[in-house]
Order: C-alpha cells, then sequence, then structure tokens
C-alpha cells in the first residue's frame, strides 16, 4: 500500500511567435527546437509506457499560445520544411563524421530522430500534436490543464480584473475547442498567484491551480499540512503548492541532475561550430548561425566549451537512469516520512518547465520514462496521481487564503517588474482599461465593428504576455520582445481610435487579423 | 477581491479628511524619508534596443501574403509619453517593495497650481506620500524632478498601502494630485492565524518539511532558509537560452578554436562507379564528386577507385593524408 502521492507537472509554454509576413522567421524556431526536442520526444516516451502496460499519470499545462500554434497549418508546414532541411543535413554529417566514429555514432543518431520525427509528426499525428496529447488525456494517463490565455503575468494585471478575467475564461474556452471537455485545472502563469484570483477560476469552471511554496507556506490560517495537502480558497477552488526538495533535484543549476557531465552541452551545436560555407544553408538565411539541435559533446566539466569532449549516448542513458533511481528513492523515504509525520498520505506535487525536458535537458525525457518504468515495477511506496484524482479521493479539506507568490526570482513579481521592464504596465493597463471602455460602449456589436472589437482584444492579450517582460530581464532577444510589445500595443492604439472615431480602415483590418490570428473565436465582449 | 472595490468602499473624501486628523496628532512611525528606496528617476524611456536597424531589414523582406499592406509596418509609432490622464497606479513588487507609476495632467497640475498660489506652486516639492491604510500612517517620499515612476520601501509586510502623489509647499502643505489603488502587501513568514480544527503540535517543523530544509530548525532559521531558496533560481530562467542565435553561456577570456576538413574531390565517367575508402559515393551527372571530411589527427589512407559501368576497366588513386596538431 501507498504511502504518498507524487504528482509530476510539465508546463509547456511558448508564446505566440508567428510571421507569415517573412518567408523565415528566427523566433519561430523556438517552437520548432521545441517540438523535435521536447514535445515529440515525450509523446514517443508515452507511447513506449503504453506499449509496455506501465501504468503512468503526468499533468502537463499546454498554454493557449503554444496549443495555437501547433494546431496553425501555417506553423505546422514550417516546421516540416525545417525537418526536412536537418535531415539533409544530418545526412551530410554522416559523411563528414565518418573518420570520427564517436561524431559518426551521434550523426547517424541524429539523422534518425530526424526521420522518425518526421514520421511521427506527419503520418502519425497528422501535423497536429494536439491530438496527440488529447489521446493520452482520453486514456487517463495525462491530465491537460490550462494557462493564462497568452501566458500574461496576473498579479500585475488586476488593477483591471476584467484583464484578469479574460486571460482564464479565453483561455478554457480555447481549452474546450482543443480538447473537448473543459479544463479541471490550471497553471498560473509563472506560477503568479494574487488572492482573490480564483474567484475567476471559479467563474471559469476550473477546480485547482498551483502556488509556489510560500504561497501555501505563508496562507491564512496556517496550513495544517503545509504544502503537502492542497488547500481550498474560500471560493472552492484548490490550491496545490510546489514541492521544494524534488524541485531542486531538476532545477537547481547547481544539485540538479542535468548539470551532469556525461549529459550533452547545449551551447555546442554544429550550427555554431562547423565551417560559416559548410553549415550556411542551415542556418538563417541572412547567415546568422543559430542552433541546429546537432550537438556532438557532454557537458565535461567546469571547462571551457573549446575543451567540451564527445558526448557518449550510452553513458548518458546510465546516468539518466541512475538520476531517475535516486529521485525515486529520495520520493519514497520523503513519503514515509511525511506519512508518518502527517499521519495521512502526503501529496507531493512537483512542477517543472516542459521544455527543460528535452530541449534543455537533453536526456530529461529518457529520465522520465525511467522514473516511470521504476514506479511502476520497483516500488509501491509512490503512487502517481493527478491533482484532479487526488481531489476525488480527498474532498475535505482545509480552507487557507494563499498568499500573493511566484515561482519567479525571488518568489514574488520582481523578475516581471523591475529597471528592465517595468514601463511596459503603463501601457498595458491603460490598453487593458480601453479595452473594457470600448465593450462596454458597444455590447452588441457585429460585422466590420465587431471584427475590429475582436482584433482589440488579440492585441490586448498578445501585449500582455509576460513573455516580453521576461526577455527584457534576461537581456537576450530583448529587441524582439521590444517589438513585440510595440507592435501589439500599436494595433491595439489603432483600433481603438478608428473605432472611436467610427473609421475603421477594413483593409488595415484584415491585415492586422491575418498576421494576429491567435484565438478565431474570441469574443470580446469577455471584457463587459 | 479585485483591489478596486476595497478602495470603493471607502468614500475618497472621508479616507482624506482621516488622513490628515492622525498626523496632525501622532508622530507617523513609518515616516521614514529616508527609507531605503531604489532611486528611480524615470525618463521618458530609451528604447532597449541598439540595433533595431536588423528589425527594420527584416521587415521590409515582405512577401505576397493574401492582404499585406506596407503602411503596417512603416507607420511610426512611439509609446506615448502620457495619456493626458490623471492617475496613480500602485503595484506590489514584493512583501516589502511596491512600485508605483502615475501622470498628472495638465488640467489638474493648473488647477493646484491655482489652488496653491503660482509662487507657493514652484517652491513645492513633488512628493508621494505612502499611507498604511491600517492606521492612516505615512510617509513621504521625495521625487526630485521628473519622476514618472518610483519604487517604495515600505516597512512591514502583510499591510495595505495606496499613495498619493502631490505637491508639498514650503510650508509644509500636502496637496494631492491623484491617489492610487490599494494593495495588501504578502505575508513573509507564517500567518499568526490558526484553525482550531486544523492543529498541530509543531508549525515550525511543518514548515522545515514544506521547505526542504530538514528538522530541528529554530522559526528563525527556516525562515532565513525560505528566503534564500526563494533567491535560487529554480523556474524559467534557462529559457532564455530558447533564444538560440544570441546564446553566450560563459563569458570567456581571449580563445581561440580550430579544426581541420578535408575535402576530397574529382571526377571520372557520369556512368562510372567510385569508391573511397570502400564506400560506394554518389557521381554528380557530370561525373565529378566531392566529400568532405572532418579530419582527426593521424594518418587517413583514402583508397579512390573508380571502376567503367563494363567492369572492364579501373584506375585507383590513394592519397595519404597526415594531420598532427601540436
Amino acid at each position: 500500500m501507498e504511502k504518498g502521492y507524487l504528482s509530476l507537472v510539465l508546463h509547456a509554454h511558448l508564446p505566440f511567435v508567428r510571421h507569415p509576413e517573412h518567408e523565415e522567421f528566427l523566433e519561430e524556431d523556438w517552437l520548432f527546437e521545441a517540438i523535435t526536442e521536447t514535445y515529440i520526444p515525450l509523446l514517443k516516451v508515452f507511447d513506449r509506457l503504453l506499449n509496455d502496460g506501465v501504468d503512468f499519470r503526468l499533468t502537463m499545462s499546454i498554454t493557449p499560445t503554444l496549443g495555437s500554434m501547433l494546431m496553425d497549418p501555417l506553423l505546422q508546414d514550417r516546421y516540416i520544411k525545417h525537418l526536412e532541411s536537418l535531415i539533409e543535413l544530418s545526412y551530410k554529417e554522416i559523411e563528414r563524421t565518418a573518420w570520427q566514429k564517436e561524431l559518426n555514432d551521434l550523426a547517424k543518431m541524429y539523422n534518425y530522430i530526424f526521420i522518425d520525427s518526421r514520421e511521427i509528426f506527419v503520418n502519425k499525428y497528422g501535423k497536429n500534436l494536439i491530438n496527440a496529447f488529447k489521446k493520452f488525456q482520453d486514456l487517463g494517463k495525462l491530465e491537460i490543464i490550462t494557462c493564462g490565455a497568452t501566458h500574461g503575468f496576473l498579479p500585475l494585471m488586476e488593477i483591471n480584473p476584467n484583464a484578469v478575467r479574460a486571460q482564464v475564461k479565453i483561455a478554457a474556452d480555447h481549452y474546450e475547442k482543443m480538447f473537448g471537455r473543459r479544463p479541471n485545472g490550471i497553471w498560473l502563469p509563472e506560477c503568479g498567484y494574487s488572492p482573490g484570483q480564483d474567484e475567476f477560476l471559479k467563474e471559469a469552471g476550473i477546480r485547482y491551480f498551483f502556488t509556489d511554496t510560500h504561497g501555501i507556506l505563508h496562507g491564512t490560517p496556517r496550513p495544517k499540512y503545509g504544502i503537502f495537502a492542497p488547500v481550498y480558497c474560500k471560493s472552492g477552488v484548490a490550491a496545490f503548492g510546489r514541492d521544494i526538495e524534488s524541485s531542486k533535484a531538476v532545477w537547481s543549476s547547481v544539485e540538479g541532475y542535468p548539470g551532469d557531465y556525461n549529459y550533452r552541452e547545449f551551447y555546442r551545436d554544429a550550427g555554431f561550430d562547423l565551417d560559416f560555407d559548410y553549415i550556411k544553408p542551415y542556418i538563417h538565411k541572412d547567415g546568422i548561425r543559430v542552433s541546429t539541435g546537432i550537438k556532438y559533446f557532454k557537458i565535461t566539466g567546469r571547462v571551457d566549451l573549446a575543451f567540451k569532449q564527445p558526448y557518449n549516448r550510452p553513458a548518458a542513458m546510465e546516468k539518466a537512469a541512475e538520476h531517475a533511481g535516486n529521485f525515486m528513492y529520495n520520493r519514497q523515504q520523503q513519503a514515509e516520512h511525511l506519512y508518518d509525520f502527517m499521519g495521512k498520505k502526503p501529496m507531493v506535487v512537483s512542477p517543472y518547465d516542459a521544455e527543460l525536458f528535452g530541449h534543455w535537458w537533453y536526456e530529461g525525457p529518457d529520465w522520465l520514462e525511467f522514473l516511470f518504468r521504476k514506479l511502476h515495477f520497483d516500488q509501491d511506496t509512490v503512487k502517481l496521481i493527478t491533482p484532479s484524482e487526488y481531489l476525488l479521493m480527498n474532498p475535505k479539506n482545509q480552507v487557507v487564503s494563499p498568499s500573493f507568490s511566484s515561482w519567479g526570482y525571488k518568489g514574488y513579481s520582481e523578475f516581471w517588474l523591475n529597471e528592465t521592464n517595468d514601463w511596459i504596465y503603463r501601457y498595458m493597463h491603460k490598453a487593458a482599461d480601453r479595452m473594457v471602455e470600448l465593450a462596454n460602449k458597444y455590447p452588441s456589436a457585429d460585422g466590420l465593428l465587431r471584427r475590429a472589437l475582436n482584433q482589440a482584444a488579440r492585441e490586448l492579450l498578445l501585449a500582455q504576455s509576460s513573455d516580453w517582460a521576461f526577455i527584457f530581464k534576461t537581456g537576450t532577444c530583448a529587441p524582439y520582445a521590444f517589438k513585440r510589445t510595440k507592435d501589439h500595443i500599436e494595433r491595439f492604439t489603432r483600433i481603438y481610435d478608428e473605432i472611436l472615431s467610427n473609421s475603421i480602415n477594413e483593409n488595415g483590418l484584415s491585415d492586422i487579423e491575418y498576421r494576429d490570428n491567435i484565438f478565431p473565436e474570441i469574443d470580446y465582449r469577455v471584457y463587459i | 477581491m479585485p483591489l478596486e472595490s476595497q478602495e470603493e468602499k471607502k468614500p475618497k473624501k472621508k479616507a482624506l479628511k482621516k488622513t490628515t486628523g492622525i498626523v496632525k496628532k501622532t508622530t507617523p512611525k513609518p515616516r521614514k524619508t529616508t527609507a531605503p528606496r531604489k532611486k528611480r528617476v524615470a525618463l521618458p524611456k530609451k528604447p532597449l534596443i541598439e540595433n533595431i536597424s536588423e528589425l527594420n531589414i527584416e521587415e521590409s523582406k515582405y512577401f505576397a501574403g493574401p492582404v499585406i499592406q506596407k503602411f503596417e509596418e512603416e507607420r511610426s509609432f512611439e509609446f506615448p509619453a502620457g495619456y493626458g490622464d490623471n492617475r496613480i497606479i500602485l503595484l506590489i513588487r514584493d512583501p516589502y517593495w511596491l512600485y508605483s507609476y502615475w501622470e498628472i495632467s495638465d488640467g489638474r497640475r493648473n488647477e493646484l497650481k491655482k489652488e496653491i498660489g503660482e509662487g507657493e506652486f514652484f517652491r513645492s516639492k513633488e512628493i508621494l506620500r505612502v499611507y498604511d491604510t491600517g492606521n492612516w500612517e505615512y510617509f513621504d517620499v521625495d521625487l526630485g524632478y521628473a519622476a514618472r515612476c518610483w519604487y517604495v520601501h515600505v516597512p512591514t509586510a502583510n499591510r495595505t498601502y495606496c499613495v498619493e502623489i502631490g505637491y508639498l509647499t514650503p510650508s509644509g502643505k500636502f496637496f494631492s494630485a491623484a491617489r492610487s489603488n490599494w494593495v495588501k502587501t504578502p505575508l513573509d513568514r507564517m500567518s499568526d492565524e490558526i484553525d482550531e480544527e486544523w492543529m498541530i503540535p509543531d508549525w515550525n517543523m511543518m514548515y522545515a518539511l514544506s521547505g526542504g530544509f530538514g528538522s530541528g530548525k529554530s522559526s528563525q532559521e527556516v525562515h532565513e532558509l525560505m528566503k534564500s531558496r526563494m533567491k535560487e533560481e529554480l523556474s524559467s530562467g534557462w529559457v532564455s537560452s530558447l533564444s538560440s542565435p544570441a546564446n553566450k553561456p560563459i563569458e570567456r577570456p581571449f580563445w581561440l578554436v580550430a579544426n581541420c576538413e578535408l575535402i576530397v574531390y574529382g571526377a571520372t565517367e557520369p556512368s562510372a562507379t567510385v569508391t573511397v575508402q570502400g564506400r560506394k559515393i554518389d557521381l554528380k551527372e557530370d561525373g565529378s564528386f566531392s566529400l568532405r571530411f572532418s579530419l582527426p589527427d593521424g594518418q587517413q589512407v583514402i583508397p579512390i577507385e573508380a571502376i567503367r559501368d563494363d567492369g572492364q576497366e579501373r584506375r585507383n588513386i590513394t592519397p595519404t593524408v597526415e594531420r598532427k596538431t601540436k
């Protein structure tokens, strides 16, 4: 009989990056890399587990922006083109590395992976990976949850409650369109919670969300079971707190598994390493070197990139299995200890970014597979569970108001509110107020006016993505984040002015609709 | 609960009156004009971009989509300096820091100028008055010149604050231009409130276990551990790496990398069969071939053989290459 539960949560998210106006667009690679390195590998893991009769449970958020991109025909076709190019490169690499067996084995591995990815993407799932994830949800192995419509950081938005409501409601509706049922749970963008948000979740029919550890621990009144049992907000929506021990094991750059010297080095990539003339057809067409995903080296140690040693796949697999065993052992210890202390079965919630698995930590999906297999075959102390299953079995929980919190640096808003990005909120808030103003002024628009109002809502939502503030802070590709913030505020403002002056330019509107085509079924009246 | 509704509960006028009343009779405790603060004179924002020209280059490359119109990207748009509004907004950064931005409309400024008297107005200081709405004690932040936003350090966690932007005259009278929304800062430790139905003997232990700090720590210790824990980056910081073109992992000192590749090329009859190191290779239509090898240290013997399509004739060339890296 089990002593405790483990709920693994993967948060899959990418901002909406889709530029039909350009033939090729650098930042669209974010999606393509994540498909090849994270989403398809995860699906392969699920399929193998299914075939081998390994029962598993995983909770996964697929954000509305990511879901929209995965279902978008333009991006689907661009991904196939991207893969074709990689397949061609990998053939050349097999030839080029013929005199170095270590590298040659890897070139063959990449060639196989790219070809297999094409097979899975095109033939197995008809270019639409949402179908693939849905399949595992329908089988009861995967619980897919939603997120903010465009991953807006809600605590910095709530000055206009309608803006928060819209992020939640549009997300839940979009989820229903993708998966044919309402979402049970939500991953709040950046785990950002502030008291009162649960009311909007409740309105949208959402039953639970997650907070960072201190969100529950610093809740009022004191949570009897700490983070090892969910609590109910006064609204009746449940909140699950993040477990730190298991988070650290994977997240920490110091103690975490992904830093093991045997694992693949992220920063050494053929796109940067190889002779320019040779690699030119496979990088950005303006000659900007980019990652290709063909990486030959392991982390090796704390050495300069130039001194990295060749990656040894079997050795890395050994490590992944060892780390999975270590993770399981620690969860067993934790469960037994907590069970004695609490007098009931603890719930341990371990959330991670999905793209951490595979894209950053190349062996992440393998680790996950080893972990699922070990948990299934080797023990019965810890049982995998989804939050929905837990609530069904444990309907009685303490009522606690969680505290304002996020999983960002220092635990609150600072990552999204600092010298690099604080200037955006003036414009975000104004746009949200204007959207509410428009919606109330034209509560039953149709025709062109309705289209304009709906597009205004899309522009507002896209501007609100926390990714832009995030990128300003990290510094990498700030120009793109700036462009996006500016584009969406500009487009919003233009539509706003045109609506109020009763001079909607239909051509201009069509152009914006064509560019920012997210949420085709949006209804601006959510802002009333 | 939406913060605005809290504000609505308290009629502004009354609140203001109460404020001034309290100020007269008490020496406000948190009146630290010298409160440690991050000084931030926010001048109109310079875009954070240096190489915006890159974007322009990209944007100039249109392809004919269904309704593409060039005017859309060419129209220049700057973020407005203001909207002509008169308002101030307060946001929470963490239990001890708030962020406020504001805009005072010309109309409101003129009104105040009239009310204060022009001479007095120009000698006034623009300040942020920060209220603890629990007791209406306050402290002032001197904003200097032309600030549009400010980070405010507040002394106590788990309190409700609001701020006013306004003018402090030399005679010490305060004229408010706008008042903000209310915000409640989060607790930075366990709540003091305990629900009798949900009691446990050792809260400290539960806190330590939840924080993954192990047992046997004092409440002060676990509190400190939690604070330092939150500074660890245990979330999406790595996502910056998604922006693959710009990834620079480690600051390197001066550096050099060099590698060798070998190109083996040649030509024969297009119909011939060619093997290189025993492996059959594809010829181009004109019978030429070109192979590229990463060349490791050591000796490579490269037998190249061409066999005529009728199998009756063959030619052999065997270069030998040696790489030695010092």
